[in-house]
């Protein structure tokens, strides 16, 4: 058994972590999978959303009123804003996302998410 | 001698039960509160005669659904908690029986205030659906929680103090009502499992 480093410890307690509140916050429009649902709600699998974290982060952390475009898809509607959810859970999302739907390792931390610069 | 006997009735016991579970025999429930008639036969609890408008802006009544099955349900379209879910679910329905002419979904709004005839049309467009089979209503908002809670037996109602489910408390059932407006079965239609249930009664009553 190779002993894993504090910082992959970390990840893999932010995306259990995440994958849980994904669950509860975020799957009942986004789907279990991610899959969204028809021009309803934007899929989070294989979005080109994710190409900018700090507006997935912004998103989740602020909500949305306008449109959103994803895939070159419009889709309208608001995203509420989830009063909730601390940094901690926002970052733990970001990070079960990224890790889910993009493989990748690299976690999101809470004071990114406090210091970030949303429009 | 003894003990191959034992074996025989055993397994032929175990065949007869496995039989017996096929789903050639299976029968659904009768639903709701039944009457005895003047004969002393049974009648079952039906769907009573309602009109609608759907997305299109036209009047729907049980006439749209005669002689078919269909599936009922409630929701609205700003619903933040249950409603994707159950439109996820409701959509796998109508996407496994697309071109089945014996099957028809009716969706309710219990927020007509809100959802019009161009809102319940946008959001039509949006699931991706295209066809008759699955018509989006709105009317009188009390016709629809009155029905709703007396008829297909499922809870409707405005409450403001629901804030986070926007507002309203709802079920999320899916109704199985039969060629005859009788009341075959009620599944949770925010597990996934339940409405894979809810495929196979669909298939059964459809061979009937």
């Amino acid at each position: 058994m190779a002993c894993k480093s504090p910082e992959a410890i970390k990840h893999e307690q932010y995306v259990i972590a995440g994958a849980e509140l994904y669950a509860k916050h975020c799957s009942n429009c986004h789907g279990n999978e991610g899959q969204g649902l028809g021009k309803l709600y934007p899929p989070i699998k294989g979005s080109d959303f994710l190409e900018n974290k700090n507006k997935v982060i912004c998103i989740i952390k602020n909500g949305s009123n306008g449109t959103v475009v994803v895939n070159g898809v419009s889709y309208e509607g608001k995203m509420p804003k989830n009063k909730k959810l601390f940094d901690l859970d926002i970052a733990q999302i970001t990070t079960f996302i990224y890790d889910k739907w993009s493989g990748e390792k690299i976690t999101t931390q809470t004071e990114e998410v406090t210091r970030i610069k949303c429009d | 001698m003894k003990k191959l006997l034992f074996t025989i009735t055993i397994l032929t016991g175990l065949s007869i039960s496995i039989w017996s579970c096929g789903d050639s025999n299976r029968t659904l429930p009768y639903l709701g509160q039944n009457t005895i008639g003047p004969n002393g036969d049974t009648i079952y609890h039906q769907i009573p005669d309602f009109t609608f408008v759907n997305q299109d802006g036209d009047t729907l009544t049980q006439e749209f659904f005669k002689g078919k099955i269909y599936i009922a349900d409630f929701f609205f379209t700003t619903c933040p908690t249950i409603c994707p879910i159950m439109k996820t679910q409701m959509l796998r329905i109508h996407e496994k029986f697309e071109n089945e002419p014996g099957l028809r979904i009716l969706s309710h709004t219990i927020d007509p205030r809100h959802d019009s005839v161009a809102v319940l049309k946008k959001y039509k467009d949006k699931l991706g659906v295209k066809d008759n089979q699955w018509q989006f209503v709105t009317g009188e908002q009390e016709k629809i929680y009155e029905i709703a809670q007396k008829s297909y037996m499922v809870s409707a109602l405005e409450d403001s103090t629901a804030v986070e489910e926007g507002g309203f408390v709802h079920s999320g059932a899916f109704v199985l009502v039969d060629q005859n407006r009788r009341i075959r079965g009620v599944y949770d239609g925010t597990k996934e499992i339940e409405v894979n249930k809810l495929i196979k009664d669909i298939e059964l009553l459809l061979k009937k």
